[in-house]
């Protein structure tokens, strides 16, 4: 998932969509911005998912671990918010 | 860092600046406006320092987290609109959300309507958001180019001090650089004391992130309430410095530098909300933004600037007095652009490498 060059909040929404779409396989993003970086980080975390991230050139890839997003704890079910 | 910020903003307006103006990103823009001869209108006319710190704080504090970086190329063109009539709803109102929290926390009634507005504008903006609105890719620029806006505020600092003549009135030297003699563009802090207070809210907002509609934005759209903690820290500090320097006054009527007009405070924030939530950020971020070397965040600036010109010169600003006699059809004018630029500028691939 490509979110570099995007502003705020996109990288974020595009992470989550991703992050639903994914059924439980690996997602990664990236991003160029060290305010994109830490807002996705601070979304998925909370959401439960088990992030990693590694600078990539002039970009950051954060590796978010597969997980079923339905049943991560604290996260809405789909069409409720995020 | 929202604490900082309300205590700064009630010091400055203890020093000189205008009442429930410590601090107002679209008001001190478009001071900045008028000192440069943009608008004539000679009641608010000053090049304030504050606005020239925010950026410079922001350049010194991104230079130091290393991320002072030059990008730009999403839509540039639309970004300036988005500035421009986001002053125009800002000064319909009278004042950007950091003026609207600071009239808030000095008991001005009719601040809740402006942020009302605002929270309503954020809250379509973010429905465009949601359904694929975007401005596209910023680039990689040159890092050099990074520091044009930078370059900018240290001769806007440079024609502050210095103070020339470059107009002529009969033969005799005049404004602009001009300065108000009298109204809120002659109320001012000592300008050491502005820029010192510019630098340090803008360093601090560089590195906390500080944003009046990402907080709104946030909570809408992820239930994120981490930057709201900051926008209640500036208020409650502004509001307690207010009981203590007994500047507090509940109340519509009388309120300084404000008018009554419910229905065009709500709109006109609406439509400043709306800009700034489909540009990315309130004025502030995107001055700070400016000063890291985002030329599109810059572009929008230059666009607050010259919708400021246009606001005064073509009486869409209102007054103590009320509405100027077109700020309400330069309202409806700049939600329908708004309205449009979401709507089209959607699409459904954007995250496909």
């Amino acid at each position: 998932m490509n979110a570099r060059g995007l502003s705020c909040p996109q990288p974020v929404l595009l992470t989550m969509d991703a992050l639903r779409k994914s059924q439980g396989k690996p997602v990664s993003v990236w991003v160029d911005t060290e305010v994109a970086r830490d807002n996705v980080i601070r979304v998925a975390t909370r959401k439960g998912f088990k992030v990693e991230t590694r600078p990539e050139g002039d970009a950051y890839v954060i590796e978010i671990e597969g997980n079923d997003y339905q049943s991560c704890p604290g996260s809405l079910p789909p069409g409720q918010g995020l | 860092m929202g604490a900082a910020t309300g205590a700064l903003a009630i010091l400055l307006q203890r020093l000189g600046n205008p009442g429930n103006m410590g601090i107002c990103v679209a008001c001190m823009l478009r001071d900045i406006s008028g000192a440069l001869g943009l608008h004539r209108a000679p009641m608010v006319q000053y090049l304030r320092p504050e606005i020239i710190g925010f950026v410079l704080g922001s350049t010194a504090s991104s230079l130091m987290g290393r991320e002072f970086r030059a990008r730009g190329g999403s839509a540039p063109l639309v970004r300036f609109f988005l500035g421009f009539f986001a002053m125009v709803g800002a000064l319909v109102f009278l004042g950007c959300p950091w003026r609207a929290l600071l009239r808030l926390s000095a008991g001005d009634a009719n601040a809740i309507l402006g942020l009302l507005g605002l929270g309503a504008g954020v809250w379509v903006g973010v429905a465009f958001l949601k359904s694929g609105f975007t401005l596209g890719r910023a680039q990689r620029n040159d890092p050099r180019t990074a520091w044009m806006m930078p370059a900018l505020m240290a001769i806007l600092l440079v024609l502050l001090i210095a103070s020339p003549q470059f107009g002529r009135v009969d033969g005799k030297p005049a404004g602009p650089i001009f300065a108000s003699l009298q109204g809120p563009g002659s109320q001012h802090a000592p300008i050491v004391a502005s820029l010192i207070a510019g630098l340090s809210v803008g360093a601090l907002a560089q590195r906390s992130r500080f944003c009046t509609v990402g907080a709104l934005r946030d909570i809408i759209l992820v239930k994120d309430f981490h930057l709201l903690g900051g926008v209640i820290a500036m208020v409650v500090t502004a509001f307690v410095l207010n009981l203590l320097f007994g500047q507090f006054r509940w109340g519509f009527e009388g309120q300084p530098i404000a008018h009554t007009s419910h229905l065009w405070n709500f709109l006109g924030m609406l439509l400043a909300g709306l800009a700034f939530t489909l540009a990315g950020g309130c004025p502030g971020r995107q001055l700070v933004l400016s000063g890291e070397g985002d030329a599109d965040a810059s572009l929008f600036v230059l666009g607050m600037l010259v919708g400021a010109g246009f606001a005064h010169n073509m009486s869409l600003a209102s007054s103590a007095a009320g509405t100027g006699p077109y700020g309400p059809a330069a309202v409806i004018i700049g939600l329908a652009f708004c309205i449009i630029v979401g709507y089209f500028l959607r699409r459904t691939d954007v995250g496909v490498i």
